[in-house]
């Protein structure tokens, strides 16, 4: 069927009532389908996609984010393009994500044990050069990772 | 709020004003905008039967012979009316939505088939949504015409041109 029947809305209608949803109905006798407007105030149309902000501050997440959105051709106009693309940004995010922004509490747990291993040997004057770098590292790890852990359950929370 | 727009080929017969009841107690829309009424004249009886017995009020345009007519019915505790107008194809009513006070204006548009008819309908519709430009404006109906020519799908060879 030929789609001849419609809705048009102003701009200031479609401000004041963002989420109209116009759909087709079941025809019967008639030979064109009814169209239902609807606005739905529940209806916030499609789950929006959220990043962590601390995401940012974490290392190799630019590079991350700029090479797959370079790996990622598709063909279409620019508005299909843009929806797809950012699809496919939402799923690699989510596996980043796990990967290195997951079980934070576990990442710090294993490096504290760490930390006081390398405290007992440092109590015995036991410590090469290469101790002592680690230790450093593992000292301003444990921080970024504390500050990941706080910025994360600031903004869940 | 919901609105319901509907090209029904004809209110003469029963049944076809029985799909119209049945799609308003399925729907419960706030404003029903029906084209192609075929009827000179829609009264308080055709409505009551269409509606139901819920508080409501309608609008209409004649047909011109047996082409065209326009009908507007809206549930009058959730819409208020307070102007229709009715020119040449076009049924307007200016009113506000009862719970949220806003004020809209709503165009039912049944489009005439010729090109030049078509035409000069667009130019009229264009200086009056000009003038409404900052208001609420659905304009909703039988545009007979596409957008693009996707938008063609006809079963019988189409009389449809891409003018809108």
């Amino acid at each position: 069927m030929s789609r001849i029947d419609r809705f048009l809305l102003s701009e200031d209608w479609c401000l004041q009532w963002p989420n109209c949803l116009q759909v087709a109905l079941l025809r019967g006798l008639s030979d064109h389908c009814p169209l239902q407007l609807s606005v739905d105030e529940e209806n916030w149309g499609p789950r929006p996609t959220r990043i962590l902000k601390c995401w940012q501050e974490m290392s190799g997440y630019k590079q991350f984010v700029k090479e797959k959105w370079h790996s990622f051709l598709l063909d279409g106009w620019g508005g299909y393009v843009l929806r797809e693309k950012l699809k496919l940004m939402k799923e690699a995010l989510k596996e980043w994500h796990s990967v290195h922004a997951k079980n934070i509490h576990g990442k710090i747990d294993v490096l504290k044990n760490r930390l006081s291993e390398l405290d007992e040997a440092g109590e015995e004057g036991g410590l090469s050069e290469g101790d002592i770098v680690e230790l450093s590292d593992i000292t301003h790890e444990i921080h970024s990772l504390s500050c990941v852990s706080a910025s994360i359950s600031w903004q869940q929370s | 709020m919901k609105l319901v727009s509907w090209n029904v080929r004809g209110l003469e017969g029963v049944e076809k004003r029985k799909e119209v009841r049945k799609l308003v107690s399925e729907k419960k829309p706030y404003i029903l905008c029906l084209q192609e009424t075929k009827l000179a004249v829609c009264d308080d009886i055709l409505c009551l039967l269409m509606w139901g017995d819920t508080a409501h009020a309608y609008s209409y345009q004649s047909s011109v012979g047996a082409s065209g007519g326009l009908l507007i019915m809206w549930d009058t505790l959730e819409v208020e009316v307070w102007s229709t107008m009715s020119q040449d194809h076009v049924l307007i009513i200016q009113g506000k939505f009862i719970r949220t006070n806003e004020e809209f204006y709503l165009f039912n548009i049944y489009a005439p088939f010729e090109t030049r008819a078509k035409q000069q309908l667009w130019g009229m519709l264009s200086v009056k949504l000009q003038l409404l430009r900052v208001e609420k404006v659905c304009v909703c109906g039988d545009f007979n015409a596409i957008r693009r020519l996707e938008e063609r799908r006809s079963l019988r060879g189409g009389v449809v041109t891409q003018d809108i």
